[in-house]
């Protein structure tokens, strides 16, 4: 009888299907991340702007607490007017007075002021040995579109002027002379690390709690909600008061503290309604039945189940705790002046906002910067760690 | 959470609102609360006539002339009520009252009230209405801050004490149009008191305890060129004119339409679009510019910013006076003036500001003189004090704190102190800072480490205005002198001014106000000004150097 059956040859085994590279959760979720563009981006963006406020501060020729009064609001680009013989200066429009400057846009100082004839509305000035007399009486006049005329030792200057860049302090100087650059990196530091503390803080805290709740149901997540909703209904400024009379002190810690008491409570609830959506799922059931623990339950097969919603939030918790710690240093609380956070910079730049508006974009585009960075990596991190999306 | 947050910022924005004001200078609702409630509403009916639009600022906590005490109120008083006398820079002149004679020992004042001075609604002023009005003052069941200015006349002490009834007052109604006034003492500014809106008169038939009577257009009644026909809370407030005002001829304005702007930048904005023609604050970083441009307008204001130190300060350096005067000399007031503040401030060399003159005419601040200061630091000689006090470079005192009320200017100003502290004597310095209503109970209760921010404003053109909070009351410290200043000496000096009038008085006031510079426990800073923009269109407005702004001769040209 013929043999129907033949032995394959062993040396072809398998070679129709390659052996898939053993993926861990986080692999995994990585290997998803990378595809998203935007997301990377982000994720460049945050390591970028977290390296400068770390590192940025030290390589700064400037300190961000040294003030040089007579140089106060010199913006980032200057106009520079030839005066001939080499001395060019800069015209403070708002002020009304004249920097010595360079060709390039170096800072050499203020133009001592000779006469300061208020009724006529003339300064005289000393520029190089010369007399500059800069006449701004043309601004009362209606319809005048110039703001001043320049006089060097009586006749008009007529020479050119252009536009360069300020090389002294790169983003200008804020009222009181100092380096607005230095000040916004060293403001970086202590916005991203009220943000991202507070956020880590809240999110641990939050998914504890909400976790719990949200699994055992019943009794304890009726008594459980109803501790958030109290909580919940203390006002933050109250919370404020409260901590700043307990502890007596008022720095970056406290402002962290205050942010997590706060915004853990809507984490809570938003992990305790996914917690209870999930656990009605089969495969908390599968668990149940293979004898897994109540805490494995929860922390291996529900929680990262509702990554997305909770990793989202985080993400969008760290501007918000930009903001609020920006809105506590108005109460009083917070880093202290001279020190600076983005939001106290943007907050102190708001009077000056016609004369002055890049004191407030600078660190506004800061802000909005990592915003972006965060939300960006936020909506990356969901899509890359919902296991539904598995492959 | 957003809408939570900014509910609280509202929240604290009324709070900080409520609590601002007074006389005291500064209470800077920031622009940290921008966008929060600001007067967006327009008049809930069509406004007919000539309608000024101004800018009050805060909402005003009341308008009850006995129960008022803040700067805005102030505005709206001034306007709505009239006293006896009244002053439009020129002196007390009469106002309600037509004439008016003094005793020969200036104790006994006799007003006789002008025959035709009716109230909004028709009603003839009758001399009742100031008894009734200022016994109500100096009532202890009323509770007014400002109970203590009727203080020179007989008996209000006492009865606010608590001691004596209301009707114990020295004043007296002889008939409808007689008013006999009894002073406790001799008092050179009385006439000057008596324009102060506290001393307006009240209707009995109107006025109910909590003062919400003066907010409601349908109950207030007043006597002077304008009364309250609307207000919304928050938002505005609309005064017309009084057709039964004695001199309602001269009153050109139909209504007044005060909005309710807080931030500087909005005022601002507002201002440009015509939606006001005539406000009192602006950003202090566009002064400057607008000064140059001559949209604003710079007026002399009886004001004094400086700082003051604790004098129950646990710093063991500061009860040395060389510390306390060396920290005073090594701030650059000039340099504060012009590069920080930029408003036409001048340097303060000592406390009283100038614009009050002694009995012989003199101006009281070129005659006390500058004592140890000057306008720019000196830095050698302080650093040459501190030396002597046994802490050469600073060392030893370790760090002091600068207390202020969260506002953009007294930040800029305390972090350039900072800076001047830390550059000419190598102190280190941190900067404190609170939310106004905080800020005032903390420094008032002498609860803050080293320094704090003060600001003081003249409610009358007499330097015991600014002399009389750093006397002793009982025994204790007067909260409002800020610094729990003690000092017998002191007390004795400015009870011989009170007790005194003409030359004598004002030698104590002289030495009163040295003996306080050279206790060093205040450093002057600045003399303040008071910054306006007004339309070309209106005029005739009168702002006085005490900040009372005054529209009863206003025009407005179309």
């Amino acid at each position: 009888m013929q043999n129907l059956w033949e032995f394959v040859d062993r040396s072809g085994a398998g070679a129709g299907e390659q052996p898939r590279e053993s993926l861990t959760y986080w692999k995994d979720v990585w290997r998803r991340f990378r595809k998203n563009k935007l997301a990377l981006v982000g994720l460049c963006l945050i390591v970028l702007i977290l390296l400068l406020a770390l590192v940025g501060p030290v390589l700064s020729s400037h300190s961000y607490s040294d003030q040089n009064l007579a140089l106060g609001n010199i913006p980032p680009i200057l106009r520079v007017t030839d005066l001939g013989q080499g001395s060019k200066i800069y015209v403070q429009e708002s002020l009304y007075q004249i920097i010595r400057v360079t060709d390039k846009g170096e800072v050499l100082g203020p133009a001592a002021l000779l006469k300061n004839d208020t009724i006529g509305r003339r300064k005289v000035f000393e520029v190089d040995g010369n007399e500059v007399t800069l006449d701004y009486s043309m601004v009362r006049e209606a319809g005048s579109t110039k703001k001043y005329e320049l006089y060097l030792n009586g006749s008009k200057v007529m020479g050119g002027s252009k536009t360069v860049l300020n090389r002294s302090n790169l983003l200008g100087t804020d009222k009181l002379g100092r380096d607005v650059l230095a000040r916004t990196l060293y403001g970086g530091r202590i916005s991203l690390l009220v943000g991202i503390v507070s956020a880590l803080i809240t999110m641990l805290v939050g998914v504890a709690y909400g976790g719990v709740s949200g699994y055992e149901g019943g009794t304890v997540d009726n008594v459980m909600m109803r501790i958030v909703d109290l909580l919940n209904s203390i006002p933050l400024m109250l919370i404020v008061i409260l901590l700043m009379v307990v502890t007596n002190r008022s720095d970056v810690g406290i402002v962290i503290l205050t942010i997590s008491l706060v915004y853990w409570l809507p984490m809570a609830r938003q992990v305790r309604g996914q917690v209870m959506s999930l656990k009605e799922q089969e495969f908390v059931l599968a668990a149940k039945a293979l004898g897994a623990p109540k805490s494995r339950i929860i922390f291996r097969h529900l929680i990262p189940n509702a990554m997305g919603p909770i990793v989202v939030s985080m993400m969008m918790s760290i501007p918000q705790a930009i903001f609020t710690e920006s809105f506590l240093s108005f109460v009083g609380l917070g880093v202290a002046a001279p020190a600076a956070s983005w939001g106290t910079l943007a907050n102190d730049a708001l009077g000056g906002i016609r004369s002055y508006p890049y004191l407030l974009i600078v660190p506004s585009v800061a802000i909005a910067l990592t915003m972006f960075a965060f939300n960006f990596v936020g909506d990356g991190l969901r899509d890359a760690l919902d296991p539904r999306q598995r492959q | 959470m957003k809408r939570i947050g900014s509910l609280l910022l509202a929240l604290v924005l009324c709070v900080s609102m409520a609590a601002c004001g007074r006389k005291e200078e500064g209470n800077g609702s920031s622009s940290g609360a921008s966008s929060a409630p600001s007067g967006s509403g327009a008049p809930s009916q069509k406004l007919e006539g000539t309608v000024a639009k101004i800018n009050l600022g805060a909402d005003p906590k009341t308008l009850d002339p006995s129960l008022n005490s803040a700067s805005d109120g102030n505005n709206v008083i001034t306007n709505t009520f009239e006293g006896l006398l009244r002053d439009f820079g020129n002196g007390p002149e009469p106002a309600t009252a037509e004439h008016y004679a003094v005793s020969d020992d200036g104790l006994t004042w006799t007003f006789t009230l002008r025959e035709g001075a009716k109230w909004s609604d028709g009603q003839p002023v009758r001399a009742q209405d100031y008894v009734f009005s200022w016994r109500r003052t100096v009532d202890p069941k009323t509770a007014s801050e400002y109970a203590y200015f009727l203080y020179p006349i007989q008996n209000a002490q006492e009865i606010t004490k608590g001691e004596k009834p209301a009707e114990e007052l020295g004043v007296r109604a002889l008939d409808e149009r007689t008013l006999e006034v009894t002073l406790a003492g001799p008092c050179d500014y009385f006439e000057e008191l008596v324009c102060f809106p506290t001393l307006a008169p009240e209707r009995e038939d109107v006025v109910d305890e909590s003062g919400l009577w003066a907010k409601d257009p349908k109950k207030a009644v007043s006597n002077g060129p304008f009364y309250l026909t609307d207000y919304k809370l928050g938002s505005h407030l609309v005064l017309s004119k009084n057709p039964y005002y004695w001199d309602a001829e001269n009153t050109k304005l139909d209504h007044v339409l005060c909005r309710m702007i807080v931030d500087a930048s909005t005022i601002l904005t507002s201002f440009k679009a015509g939606e006001i023609q005539w406000t009192d604050k602006a950003p202090t970083e566009e002064i400057p510019g607008l000064i140059a441009s001559g949209e604003l307008e710079v007026l002399p204001y009886i004001s004094t910013y400086f700082y003051v130190i604790n004098q129950n300060t646990p710093v063991e350096a500061l009860k040395d006076v060389r510390v306390r005067k060396a920290i005073s000399m090594a701030i650059d007031r000039q340099a504060i003036c012009d590069m920080v503040t930029r408003g036409g401030q001048t340097p303060a060399m000592g406390y009283i500001p100038p614009g009050l003159t002694d009995d012989q005419g003199r101006d009281f601040r070129e005659t006390a003189g500058d004592y140890y200061l000057a306008p720019t630091a000196q830095a050698a000689q302080a650093q040459a004090l501190l030396a002597e006090a046994g802490y050469p470079n600073g060392e030893g005192i370790g760090t002091l704190e600068i207390l202020y009320n969260t506002d953009d200017k007294h930040k800029a100003i305390a972090e350039a102190v900072q800076e001047m502290l830390k550059q000419n004597l190598g102190l280190s310095v941190k900067l404190v800072n609170q939310e106004w209503a905080v800020f005032q109970d903390t420094r008032n209760s002498g609860n803050y480490q080293a320094l704090a921010r003060h600001g003081w404003t003249g409610d009358y053109r007499d330097p015991q205005t600014f002399l009389d909070m750093f006397m002793t009351v009982g025994g204790a410290p007067n909260p409002q002198s800020g610094n729990m200043y003690q000092n017998e000496a002191f007390d004795a000096l400015m009870e011989k001014a009170l007790a005194s009038t003409g030359a004598e008085r004002y030698d104590a006031f002289y030495q009163a106000e040295e003996l306080l510079m050279e206790d060093g426990y205040i450093i002057p800073i600045q003399y303040n000004v008071q910054t306006v923009l007004s339309s070309p269109k209106l005029t005739g407005w009168y702002l006085s150097s005490i900040g009372k702004l005054y529209l009863g001769r206003a025009q407005l040209e179309e």
